[in-house]
């Protein structure tokens, strides 16, 4: 066997592996720790940058769409959003992207099935739902808190990072979920 | 050993020719793209689906809807300006409506229009009845030069793969963005969609 073949095969070798490791993400290091927050700290994503300013618990809904507000066991997080990507985003894109624990407990809020309400709040109103690119808005998501857990104190909302990449189900490009950005530490007002 | 140097430099050149021809490769993003048609203001658009014709845009701080009952709500205001594109659609031969209306800023930004309801681009259009009405744009102050108007029928682009499109040149150079804003109103009232 000649010097040559031995060339090919380790220039074989080092293609073969860097072919590999590009698509799937390159030879990146480690993620870092994901950092720790506190009301009104900023957190920026590629499609949205949050800060959160308040958390309430109440046993009325804050957000009633017709009539009077009903009776039961809310927790509303409201948030001051950035678009800072290059398309309309909407509350719901953002609420998919939080993850709720609630303390006492530890449990967890379902942020699609325990949701009940998500908008934009301008002019006492809450008939918008739309972020666009370089505007920033405030925000309220309204959940339920569902009934074997105590009054909550405590929320650790978890916010994960969007990616406008080209995906599994349709090889257009779409917003994807990416890696979590920040875990905000938050107190429960009433 | 010169065939050998002869080898490594045509693998060198191949694999750079592989590397370009897929730079070069336009994105499934760009061959699934809609079908644009290009315009300007007042020029008539015809796509595939629909003709379109922007008739003239306005400026507002605040914007106020009238329903078709001659209601005027309660003025919307804006982290931006309000953008009032008004513009007459038809569909051609099925019904439609034309939900993908983008402005598309000089930076690539698109903006949606906007989801309040009773605007042109939330009505039903039967095909051969022309409707005018406004579209409403929320976009930050500084974007405004030289936005461009895009429309498909689906505010989803999944659902406008090589679909009918309308590119309008709305005329946004700098001096005329700039007079356009100076003249701002503080609210506009946009009146109703109405059939032609």
């Amino acid at each position: 066997m000649g010097p040559w073949a031995v060339v090919t095969g380790v220039a074989f070798v080092v293609a073969t592996v860097l072919a590999l490791a590009w698509p799937a993400g390159g030879l990146k290091e480690a993620a870092a720790e994901i950092p720790h927050r506190r009301l009104g700290e900023t957190t920026t994503g590629h499609r949205l940058a949050i800060a959160p300013y308040r958390v309430t618990y109440a046993t009325k809904d804050p957000a009633p769409v017709f009539g009077d507000a009903k009776a039961g066991r809310f927790l509303a997080v409201e948030l001051e959003v950035r678009n800072v990507s290059d398309q309309t985003a909407k509350v719901g894109d953002l609420a998919f992207r939080l993850y709720l624990t609630v303390s006492p407990g530890g449990s967890t809020i379902d942020r699609i099935r325990d949701k009940t309400a998500g908008f934009v709040i301008r002019d006492g109103r809450y008939d918008r739902d739309q972020i666009q690119p370089g505007l920033s808005e405030r925000v309220m998501i309204v959940y339920t808190v569902p009934a074997p857990l105590p009054d909550p104190t405590d929320l650790t909302v978890t916010f994960r990072d969007d990616q406008y990449v080209a995906g599994f189900s349709s090889e257009l490009s779409e917003w994807y979920e990416g890696p979590d950005l920040a875990i905000y530490d938050l107190k429960v007002d009433r | 050993m010169r065939r050998a140097v002869l080898s490594v430099v045509m693998g060198v050149v191949l694999l750079a020719a592989i590397i370009g021809v897929r730079r070069a490769t336009p994105g499934v993003d760009e061959r699934y793209a809609p079908i644009a048609v290009s315009g300007a203001l007042g020029e008539q658009v015809d796509t595939a689906a629909f003709q379109l014709r922007v008739d003239r845009l306005e400026l507002g701080g605040a914007v106020r809807i009238t329903d078709d009952y001659g209601l005027t709500g309660e003025p919307k205001s804006t982290a931006g300006i309000w953008v009032v594109v008004w513009a007459t659609v038809a569909a051609a031969s099925t019904s439609l409506q034309v939900q993908g209306a983008r402005l598309r800023t000089a930076d690539g930004s698109e903006y949606l229009a906007s989801s309040t309801i009773g605007t042109l681009d939330k009505t039903d259009l039967s095909p051969g009845i022309p409707a005018y009405g406004p579209i409403l744009f929320e976009i930050p102050p500084d974007r405004l030069t030289g936005a461009v108007l895009s429309v498909t029928t689906h505010s989803v682009k999944g659902l406008d793969l090589l679909g009918p499109a309308a590119d309008v040149d709305l005329g946004l150079t700098a001096s005329y963005a700039t007079g356009l804003l100076q003249r701002m109103p503080p609210t506009v009232t946009v009146g109703p969609v109405r059939n032609l």
